[in-house]
This record gives C-alpha cells, sequence and structure tokens, in this order.
C-alpha cells in the first residue's frame, strides 16, 4: 500500500472535519444539509473508511429489479445465501458475504457506517420489508480473502428506498458486478446509475443475464457497444449467462466468458469462445486487487474534487448564496429602515420645562430660596387668571399626549417602510428567502408586531427619559463651557438679588415665571430663550457687560439645545430599533449578517486550502498510479478456497 | 327511438351542459393565484374535449404503452395477425411510431399528424373499428428533449381513446414506467397485458397489487404474442389470452361503444382536471380565508369605535336632544293649549339654539339635530370642504391616520399572504384612498344613526305623550289659565257692573302674567324632564346597536368583493366537480366491466 494513500488518508480526515464544520454554517445561507452531495457521501462511505485501511476489496453485485442479481449472488457465494422471489423488488436489503476472520481484524460498523448490521441467518431476510438500512453479514469460507460480496437491493423500481440502499454500497464498492438484460441494458435509471460508477472509476464486471443461447450471440456486442456508449464504462470481463430456470434454482447457472472484438484481435475472435463456463469468483479472485482499489480511491478522490459536482462547486454555491444575504443586509440596513428625518421633535415646553428643573436643582442659597419664592408666588398670582382661561376654552392637551400620538405615527409610518422595503425584497423572487420573508410579511405576524410596539410604546415613560437626557446633556454643558456656565449663574443671582424691585411675571435666566413667559419660550426655542436671557441680563447688568459674551453665548446655548433634540431623538430611534429587533427581526437580521461573511470564514478558508492540498496529492499519485501494472496472470493475493 | 337511445341522449346533453358549465366558469376572471392557476390548467383540458368532440365518430385509436422490451410491437404483430412492426432483441427497437389502420379507414378522420407515423394499411379483422399505434418507450431517455420518445409520447399519447399496458416480469414495477403511466393514462381506457407468457413467470397477481392503489384494474392478459403470431400465420386462431383480448378488441371496443369510451374519457379528463382544480383552490383557501376574518375583524373595529364616540357624543349634546324631543313632541301632539306653549318655548329655544346651532359641529351633533337635517348638512359640508376638512371629520369618529395605517399594514400582509394580486392592488392600500373611504365609512355609518336617532326620537316622544299625560298636562296648564280667566270674567262681567267695584288694574295683570310664564315654564320643563326620562340607557343600546349592526362597507370594499367573489368561485369549482363525478358515475362505470381506467379519488 503506497505512501501516498496514507498521505491522502490524513488530509481526507482533515477534509472531513473541516467540511463538516462548514457544512454546519452553511446551514445559515439555506444550504440543503452537506450529506445531500454525492461527493459527500463518496466521501463518508468510502474514503473515510477505506483510505487508512485499503487492504480489501468491497464486490457488490448490482442491476434493476428481478433480473436475478440474487442469482448470480448465490452463484458467486456458491450456496443460496440471497433469497430469489419471481415477484420484482424482492431483495430490500444488501446481504455481504465476507472471509473468515474478517470482521474481527476489520471493524465492520466503519466500512458500512449507515446500516445497521445484523448476522445473517436466513436467506429471506433480506427480503423483509423495513424502513431502517440493514446489512446482513456472513463469514463464508468460500469467499476469498480480502474480499467483501455484496448482494444490493434493484436500482430501477418504484420503492427508491431500494435506490438509496444500493447507491451506499455502490459507493463503498471497488467492483461492480452488473446484471443487465436485453430488456434493461438501455433504460434511464440503470444507465443514470453506472454512468455515476464510471465517474469514480469503479472495476465493472457486465453479466448479460437471461440470454436466449445461442440466439443472442449477435445481439450482445451490440448491447454491449449501446451501454458502454451511454455510460462510459469500460468494462474488465463480459459474461452471457443463459436463461435456465432450474439451473438457476439450483445455483448452477454457466456464465460464459466473451471478449469484446477489437480491430487488434478481429481475427482470433471471428471464431465464437470455447463454451466452458467460468467460476465468476475464480475470475474475481484474479483481479489485481491493489490496483482496483488504488484506481476506485483515486476515481473517488477525484469526484470529490470534481469542479461541476464536487467540493469546489459546493463552495461555490456556497459563495452564491452569501451574496444574495449580502445584499439583503444592505437593503435591511439600520440606517435604511429608520431615519430621523420624519421623526417628530420633542415639544420645546417639555424641554424647557426639564432645563428649568435641571437649573433650580443647580441653585444655591440665598438665591434658590428668593427664585422658589417668587416662582411659588407668580404660580399664586396667577392661578385665578389661568383658572378663567381654562373655564373658558377647553383645556389643550398635554403637551406630552401630543408628543407620544404624533411618536406613534412616525413609528408606523416607519414599520410601513419596513415592511414596503421587505416586500420589495419578496419581489426580487428569491427562493433563499422566499420563505422567511413570507413569515415576515404575513397578516398575522404584521398584527402581532403592532399589539406588542402598541404596548411597548405606552410604556414608554418619555418625561424620565428626557430628564436622563436633560442630565447628561447639560452636565457636559457645565463641564464642556464652564465659563458660560459660571456667567449665567452670576446673572441668575444678579436676578435673585433684583428680583423682589421687578414683577413678578420677570424672569431671569432660565426662570420664567408666568404661563405667558412659558408660551413665548416653547414657542421661540432656544433662541429667543438665549435673546430673552441676555436682554434681561442687559437690563439688569448693563450693555456693556454682557456685549462681548452675547453672540458667543446665543451661538453655544442654541447648540446645546439642538443637540438636546438631536439626542432625544436618536434615542427614541435606537428604541424603535430595539424593539424591531425583538418583535419582528428576531434572529433574522443577525442571521443574514453572518450568512453573509460565511466565504470569509476559517471555515470555508480551511476547507478550500485543504482541498487544493489535496488536488496537489491526486495529481501525484496520477504519475504512481500510471507505472506498470503487473502481469495479467499473476493475482496479488493469493485465492482461497476455491475448487 | 328506443328509451335507452333516450338516455343516451340525456346522458349526452348533460355531459354537453357540463363542459359548457366549465366553459362558463373559465372564462371568468378572478385576480387569485390559485383560481387562475385553476383556470389556465382547465382551459387546456377543454382544448382537448374540444379536440375529442370533433372526433367523437372517427374510429378508436388504440395504443400500446410500456418500457422498451416488454413486447409492444410483438403483440401488435400478434393482435394483426401479420408482421408489421419490427420487434427485436435491440433496445429500443420502435424508434418511429407506426399506425396501423383498416383499408376503410381514412386517415385524416384520426386527427393525429400523420407525418409522425410510419402508417401501415393492414387488413384484419382487428382493425376493422379501431386504429392502432405502436409506440415508442417512455424508459429509454433520460430527460424529455425534442424529437425524443418521452416529448412524441406526451405529444400523441392525449390523443388515444385506449391504452394497452405491455410489461414483463423483470420491468412491472419499474418506477419511471409507472410514473409516464399516471401521467398518460388521464382520460384514457386501459387494458393490461403481461407479455413473454412463454419465458417468464406470472405475476399479474402481484402486478394488480400494485396498480390497485391508482387504477381500476378489471381484467390481466398474460400473453405469448410470437407463438399467437405463429398460429395465425399458419391459419389457426390464436389460443390463450390473446384470443380473449382480440376478441375484446373487436366485440367491446367496436364503433357503437366509441361515443360511450369518449364521453368517458372525456368525463374522466374533466373530473381530474376539475379535482386538481378543487385541491389547489384549497390549498390556498385558509389564506383568503384568514383575509376574511382579518378584514371582518378590521370592521369590527371600526365600527366599534365609532360606536362608542357616537355614545359619549350623544350622552353630552343634551340640549340638542331636548330641542329635537319637543319638536317631535309637538309634531304628535297636534294643536292644543299646553302643546301651544310648548310650541312657544321650543320657538324661543330654537332663537338662542341657531346660536348653539353654529356650535352642532362636530358630525354625531349634526346627527341629533336630525338625519335628513345633517346629512344635507354633512353632504354639502363635504362638498365645500377640502381633504384636510374631511380628515378632521374622520379624527372626529376615531378613525385618525394611526388606526388607517394600522389598517393598511395589517391587511396589506393578509392580502399579500392570500395572493391577491390585481391592478388595483396599489391604490387600495394608499393613504388617500383609505382617507376618502374611511370619510364614506364614517358619513354612511352617520346617516345610519341619525335614522336610528330619528326613530329614538320618535318612540321617545310617543311614549311620554299618551292620552293620560296629555290630558293631565292640559288640564294643569288650563286650570291656572281658567282660574286667571274667571278671575277676570268675574270682575268685569260682574263685580265692576254690578257691584260696583273697580276694575283689575296692572297691578293683577302684572303679577298674573308672571305667575302664567312662572307656571307654564314649570310645566315645559316638567314635561321635558319626563320626556327625556330613559334617553340615557336608549342611547346606550343604540350605540351598541350600531356597534353589533353587520355594518356595510369598510375601510377595503375592494377586497372585501373580492373575497367574496373568490369564495363563490370555490363553491362553483366545487360544483362543477360534484357535477362531473355524479355523470361519472352514471356514464364510466358500465364500460368499465372489461377496462381499467385510472382511479380518480374525489375527497369531500
Amino acid at each position: 500500500m503506497s505512501d501516498p494513500f496514507h498521505e491522502c488518508s490524513e488530509i481526507v480526515q482533515r477534509l472531513s472535519v473541516a467540511v463538516q464544520a462548514l457544512g454546519d454554517r452553511a446551514q445559515l445561507v439555506q444550504l440543503p444539509p452537506v450529506t445531500a452531495n454525492d461527493w459527500h457521501e463518496t466521501l463518508r462511505q468510502k474514503l473515510l473508511p477505506q483510505l487508512g485501511d485499503h487492504a480489501y476489496l468491497v464486490v457488490a453485485v448490482v442491476g434493476g429489479t428481478n433480473i436475478g442479481k440474487s442469482t448470480v449472488f448465490n452463484h458467486l457465494a456458491g450456496f443460496s445465501a440471497s433469497s430469489v422471489s419471481p415477484l420484482a423488488s424482492g431483495t430490500r436489503h444488501p446481504v455481504c458475504l465476507m472471509p473468515p476472520g474478517f470482521a474481527g481484524e476489520h471493524d465492520l460498523t466503519k466500512i458500512f457506517s449507515d446500516f445497521r448490521l445484523e448476522a445473517w441467518s436466513d436467506p429471506r431476510l433480506a427480503l423483509r420489508d423495513s424502513a431502517e438500512d440493514v446489512l446482513y453479514w456472513r463469514e463464508s469460507p468460500d469467499t476469498p480473502a480480502n474480499l467483501l460480496l455484496l448482494d444490493t437491493p434493484d436500482i430501477d423500481s418504484d420503492a427508491p428506498v431500494n435506490w438509496d440502499r444500493a447507491d451506499k454500497i455502490r459507493r463503498s464498492a471497488d467492483v461492480l458486478v452488473a446484471i443487465l438484460t436485453q430488456q434493461k441494458y438501455n433504460d434511464a435509471a440503470v444507465k443514470k446509475f453506472f454512468r455515476r460508477a464510471a465517474v469514480d472509476d469503479k472495476a465493472i464486471l457486465i453479466v448479460f443475464n437471461q440470454c436466449d443461447l445461442p440466439d443472442d450471440e449477435p445481439f450482445w456486442p451490440l448491447w454491449l457497444d449501446k451501454f458502454c456508449g451511454e455510460t462510459d464504462i469500460v468494462p474488465e470481463y463480459v459474461y452471457l449467462s443463459p436463461r435456465d430456470k432450474r439451473a438457476a434454482n439450483e445455483n448452477r447457472l454457466p456464465f460464459f466468458q466473451r471478449r469484446r472484438a477489437t480491430a487488434h484481435d478481429a481475427e482470433e475472435s471471428a471464431a465464437p469462445a470455447p463454451d466452458a463456463p467460468h467460476s465468476l469468483m475464480l475470475d474475481l479472485s484474479r483481479l489485481h486487487f491493489a490496483d482496483i482499489k488504488l484506481r476506485t480511491l483515486r476515481g473517488s478522490l477525484r469526484s470529490l474534487c470534481d469542479a461541476e459536482q464536487g467540493i469546489p462547486e459546493w463552495l461555490a454555491q456556497i459563495r452564491r448564496r452569501s451574496n444574495i444575504f449580502r445584499s439583503a443586509t444592505e437593503h435591511l440596513s439600520a440606517e435604511r429602515l429608520a431615519s430621523s428625518d420624519h421623526w417628530p421633535t420633542i415639544p420645546n415646553e417639555l424641554l424647557v420645562a426639564t432645563i428649568r428643573e435641571w437649573w433650580r436643582g443647580r441653585r444655591e442659597g440665598w438665591s434658590r430660596s428668593v427664585h422658589e419664592f417668587y416662582n411659588s408666588l407668580g404660580e399664586k398670582v396667577t392661578w385665578p387668571f389661568r383658572k378663567l382661561v381654562g373655564a373658558f376654552r377647553e383645556p389643550p392637551e398635554p403637551p406630552l399626549v401630543v408628543y407620544r400620538r404624533k411618536e406613534w405615527a412616525a413609528i408606523l409610518e416607519a414599520v410601513g417602510r419596513v415592511y414596503d422595503r421587505l416586500e420589495f425584497m419578496a419581489q426580487a423572487d428569491n427562493p433563499i428567502l422566499a420563505e422567511r420573508l413570507g413569515q415576515l410579511l404575513g397578516g398575522r405576524s404584521r398584527q402581532e408586531l403592532l399589539q406588542r410596539l402598541e404596548r411597548a410604546h405606552s410604556e414608554v415613560d418619555f418625561e424620565r427619559q428626557l430628564r436622563e437626557l436633560v442630565v447628561v446633556e447639560m452636565d457636559r454643558f457645565q463641564a464642556e463651557s464652564p465659563n458660560i456656565y459660571l456667567f449665567l449663574k452670576r446673572l441668575d443671582k444678579f436676578g435673585a438679588a433684583v428680583r423682589p424691585m421687578i414683577q413678578v411675571a420677570l424672569f431671569v435666566g432660565f426662570g420664567p415665571a408666568g404661563d405667558a413667559a412659558a408660551q413665548v419660550i416653547a414657542h421661540g426655542a432656544m433662541h429667543s430663550v438665549v435673546e430673552v436671557a441676555g436682554g434681561a441680563g442687559a437690563a439688569v447688568v448693563g450693555e456693556a457687560a454682557i456685549g462681548k459674551a452675547a453672540g458667543g453665548l446665543a451661538g453655544t446655548l442654541e447648540a446645546h439645545f439642538r443637540a438636546l433634540h438631536a439626542g432625544f431623538a436618536a434615542g427614541r430611534l435606537t428604541w424603535l430599533l430595539e424593539q424591531l429587533q425583538t418583535n419582528l427581526w428576531g434572529g433574522f437580521l443577525e442571521e443574514l449578517r453572518t450568512g453573509a461573511t460565511i466565504p470569509d470564514d476559517p471555515e470555508f478558508h480551511a476547507v478550500a486550502e485543504i482541498l487544493g492540498e489535496l488536488k496537489t496529492r491526486i495529481d501525484r499519485l496520477e504519475i504512481s498510479g500510471t507505472a506498470p501494472a503487473p502481469p495479467e496472470s499473476e493475482p496479488v493475493p493469493e485465492p482461497r478456497g476455491i475448487e | 327511438m328506443t328509451t335507452t337511445d333516450i338516455a343516451q341522449l340525456k346522458m349526452l346533453a348533460e355531459i354537453d351542459e357540463l363542459v359548457a358549465r366549465v366553459e362558463r366558469w373559465t372564462a371568468q376572471s378572478v385576480p387569485w393565484d390559485a383560481s387562475r392557476a385553476a383556470r389556465s390548467l382547465l382551459n387546456r383540458v377543454l382544448k382537448r374535449v374540444d379536440d375529442l368532440r370533433i372526433r367523437l365518430e372517427a374510429p378508436l385509436i388504440v395504443a400500446t404503452f410500456g418500457g422498451t422490451g416488454t413486447g409492444k410491437s410483438s403483440l401488435v404483430n400478434a393482435l394483426v395477425g401479420r408482421e408489421v412492426s419490427r420487434a427485436g432483441r435491440q433496445r429500443p427497437t420502435t424508434t418511429r411510431p407506426l399506425l396501423l389502420i383498416h383499408p376503410q379507414c381514412a386517415p385524416d378522420s384520426l386527427g393525429l399528424d400523420l407525418g409522425e407515423f410510419e402508417v401501415h394499411i393492414v387488413e384484419s379483422p382487428v382493425l376493422r373499428d379501431i386504429a392502432i399505434v405502436d409506440c415508442p418507450d417512455p424508459d429509454t431517455t433520460e430527460s424529455e428533449t425534442p424529437g425524443s420518445n418521452l416529448a412524441f409520447l406526451h405529444r400523441v399519447l392525449p390523443s388515444c381513446d385506449v391504452l394497452i399496458y405491455t410489461t414483463t416480469q423483470q420491468k412491472y414495477r419499474s418506477a419511471v414506467v409507472g410514473e409516464e403511466l399516471a401521467q398518460a393514462a388521464s382520460g384514457c381506457r386501459l387494458l393490461f397485458v403481461q407479455s413473454h407468457a412463454d419465458v417468464d413467470e406470472d405475476i399479474r397477481r402481484d402486478w394488480a397489487d400494485q396498480l390497485r392503489e391508482r387504477y381500476e384494474v378489471p381484467e390481466m392478459f398474460f400473453v405469448d404474442s410470437l407463438r399467437g403470431l405463429r398460429e395465425q400465420q399458419s391459419g389457426q386462431r390464436p389460443s390463450g389470452d390473446l384470443a380473449r383480448l382480440q376478441d375484446l378488441l373487436t366485440s367491446q371496443v367496436v364503433s357503437s361503444q366509441r361515443t360511450h369510451i369518449r364521453r368517458a374519457n372525456l368525463l374522466d379528463q374533466l373530473l381530474e382536471a376539475l379535482q386538481l382544480c378543487v385541491e389547489r383552490i384549497d390549498a390556498d383557501w385558509s389564506e383568503v380565508e384568514q383575509l376574511r376574518r382579518a378584514l371582518a375583524e378590521q370592521k369590527q373595529k371600526v365600527c366599534g369605535s365609532m360606536a362608542r364616540l357616537l355614545q359619549d357624543e350623544l350622552q353630552v349634546s343634551s340640549n340638542l336632544w331636548e330641542r329635537r324631543l319637543l319638536s317631535r313632541v309637538n309634531e304628535v301632539w297636534g294643536f292644543s293649549p299646553f302643546s301651544s306653549i310648548l310650541r312657544f318655548y321650543n320657538g324661543l329655544g330654537g332663537i338662542i339654539a341657531s346660536f348653539s346651532f353654529f356650535r352642532a359641529r362636530t358630525p354625531v351633533q349634526m346627527a341629533v339635530i336630525g338625519a335628513m337635517e345633517g346629512v344635507r348638512r354633512l353632504r354639502t359640508h363635504r362638498e365645500s370642504s377640502q381633504a384636510k376638512d374631511r380628515l378632521e371629520r374622520v379624527a372626529s369618529l376615531g378613525m385618525d391616520d394611526e388606526e388607517l395605517r394600522e389598517a393598511q399594514i395589517v391587511i396589506r400582509g393578509f392580502a399579500r399572504g392570500a395572493r391577491i394580486e390585481d391592478d388595483a392592488e396599489r391604490s387600495r392600500f394608499s393613504m388617500d384612498n383609505l382617507r376618502q373611504t374611511a370619510a364614506l365609512v364614517q358619513e354612511s355609518f352617520l346617516s345610519e344613526a341619525g335614522r336610528k336617532i330619528d326613530d329614538l326620537i320618535d318612540q321617545q316622544a310617543r311614549r311620554h305623550t299618551g292620552t293620560f299625560t296629555k290630558l293631565w298636562y292640559e288640564f294643569l296648564f288650563l286650570a291656572y289659565t281658567g282660574f286667571i280667566l274667571f278671575l277676570i270674567g268675574k270682575n268685569f262681567f260682574y263685580d265692576a257692573l254690578f257691584s260696583g267695584k273697580p276694575l283689575y288694574t296692572i297691578d293683577f295683570y302684572l303679577p298674573a302674567g308672571l305667575f302664567f310664564l312662572i307656571w307654564s315654564g314649570t310645566l315645559v320643563m316638567l314635561f321635558t324632564r319626563r320626556v327625556r326620562r330613559g334617553l340615557g340607557k336608549r342611547i346606550e343600546t343604540l350605540a351598541r346597536e350600531m356597534a353589533e349592526s353587520r355594518f356595510e362597507g369598510g375601510l377595503f370594499p375592494g377586497l372585501e368583493d373580492l373575497v367574496r367573489q373568490i369564495e363563490g368561485d370555490r363553491e362553483t369549482v366545487r360544483a362543477l366537480r360534484d357535477s362531473a363525478h355524479l355523470l361519472r358515475e352514471d356514464l364510466a362505470r358500465p364500460i368499465s366491466a372489461s377496462l381499467g381506467s385510472k382511479s380518480i379519488p374525489v375527497g369531500r
């Protein structure tokens, strides 16, 4: 057993692990499980168990239903190992014969990992119909050393589970004994099966069963040409076997070897070959085990690396799907979903009131008590007037209620845009995302989303959020522009000092007392606040004192005021995105993002790298594989127990 | 004409009627995916049905069908008794399909494209009433390409009336052939033949078991075609099942049965297609059902919130109620002293109310003012006002933009799930349209409410103006008036004239008038209170009734129409399927005594 195969074995094992890991990740992009790929099954069923330990040959009898597979198998076995039935689709499970001691030396569960192994006890076992894949095995002294002989279910009946089991055995096999009949050699299902075997470079023996001899003598070369032409198979040997029911039942069906007439030996084979029945088993044991093994292993390795059906195509598929995910992420990026353009601004009166509260907290000592006294006095003095106004005019809705309603409208608009975008994506008719999008876009899920959003929105405490924001923002202001802060503070204190002298309704800094003043500020935004503040300050301290600072002061204050607005809107947008995340997307966006990056994952790179390594190895194998084969007559392993 | 002839004609008429109904159904268009798919399927079948009707009287076409090497050509040779079709050991043998006809048969009448066949004219008793097509196999080609066997079969088999399905011990469970048969057998009578009787074992029992799931299998033949041909060539009658098969073809598939078999095939095709349509429509139906439920919920929600607001507003506008009630009472009461005084007070109130008339701004208040007047005002209002104004009115009954948008988002999802797509899709969900519809909905809701309010006022007025109440108030009113008049009369006619007492001066008339005002005012007030008794409860009931009423027209009237249309569509296709099923029971059963066919499971 040559060295390169041991090296390959190590690479293939690494490849298997890497493929498994990538396969798990690839489920994110909704790729069918990696086991659905033919190459993967070859990897698992053929290469993994046999690369490290390839000292045996797996021979399987395969073919369509009811054409005598089991009959040929029994001939090979030398006894009735598999039951023969006149009804089609009889054999349900494979039967395996092995040389004595084989089961002790090898781990059968590793070789046939997809089957439940059961010891053979009765030829009728294989006919039993069960959902589980079972392989019946038996040691038989007539089997040559290092040879496993298998009977398989059919490949063309109306029981697809049979095809599946036959496919599994085909992948493990090194040699296929192909049973064909004149009725079936050109069937689509049969051709399809053997074409796959040809791709994996299996050694193939063809048996034309149920021939009318000698009438069919002129026909078999035509059948053979057609079959080989369609499947690209080059058979090792070709046999004819007559239609002889009794001989078949008594397990003494003869097999006549035929050689295909080539231009080279046209004269020689013009006369029919001497009709001495061959023993298939003897011919099998004469095969060059090592060569065939190497050939099939190499064939399987090649189909693994095949650009159209192997791992490269799988990787390309992952990349394609990943790209779809990437474009989807771009469509659904947060910036596109919720922009602040349509967001309502928090009413200025609320903001001002909160800032006033903050300012009040900063007042100290006598100025605090003076301001507080006058503020409450102002409130008391204006109370009857306010009452009177309230009696005549309907009370205006509290600004917070108005804001809440406006914000809900904005949320609905944003949600509508999200759905528009999703719908646009769904129209792109992308089958990979269609199902998920369909779920998201369904009426029921929309209803639930709106209900949850509404509930969450009604529970939001705007005042607290505003207060927290103002504290953060104004503390920053205090830290960033201590001069202005101090100036304002001094102004405020001075205001407190002169306050008893001026009217109750007059105000200083952020201390407007009357309702009317609040209205003015509310509607005029910070600009007017600053102006009024500046004006009042000027009135009190004289223009010269403030003249230098006024422009800078107004600008800074306005900027901070704007920042407060923007900060609040940003906070609300974040809230909305969070809500959408929990109530609409779930893991969807995250999945999209991860799916989009799979080709950059280490798992992906690992598979690609190991694959490249394997390819160079295979190229080297080819060189050693084309080395001259040992002479045909000399069987490599000693046949045992034959005749 | 015999009775069986008439029965036959009746049956034919029924089938024609059914076909006409199906044609009518397919001519309609419903903008729903499943309906469209069902219609396009039926249209295809109808085309075939038409073909079939054209060649109703042409000889039946019997085609062989089966895997390669199952002895189709040999069987054909054996049937006609001479070697016409090349049978062989090489697969596939038949590459160009054969058409065997009797010399008396006009090949053009068969409705086949004769260029595709190798036509042989054979004088054989079997061919007297039929034409035989020897088809290529369906199982050597791996994919359907133009010019392949599969393409040919898919083209020709639909025009065949009877299929002879041949198989062998090796092939009877072939998956590929089985699938192709399922396709080919729709609208065909079937004959089942196991060939190679000379070498193979009889597997007919197992074969029949396999077939029974999908086919009706009355009889199976086990034929040795080669021997049969030899026997006939040597002038003998063929032996075994071949003779039975020949008999069947010459006695049962004869001209008298032609129309019968063809009609049965036609019905089979129709029924199969209809069954598929029903399944297709049922598969998508649950989504439509969900949409319907969502629409109903939406309507309920809109209705409920409008009714709630209606109730609140009605309870608040008490002075409007009084005015309406009193004027109604006046109408009911007719002319009488107390009613005159009521009218007087009401008129006075009317002058004051004409100020409040301007205050009756909200639509609900207008509804209280009176259905007729209110609607008229609403209408002129709507005509004169712009969209913004309309929006305000909508908002007054709780249908603000947010609610409309919610409805839009949700219903759109359901409509999408139901796969209803038509041209109106975009405009249906535009906010402008929704606002307009909402205004209309509100208007019709209010006019309905106005009618109910009218009724309520009428009832209330009548209930509190019974004869006794009337008499009682008239008496109380007249008692004072009469007393004053008595005093004045006595003073004028008796005291002043005879007793020489002075006439009453202004000192008397002033308090008398004042007390008159107080007395009549009190009476009117008492009466008004009486009339209003129980009004609150009645308003509540009214609002509840409005909320529960099967109020027509929601925010998506177009969608509701579509759902109704789809519902009707579903019912119709089911009815068609059931009729086809019944007809088939009547017609197809009798001939399937010897001929098999595809089973069509009809779930109900």
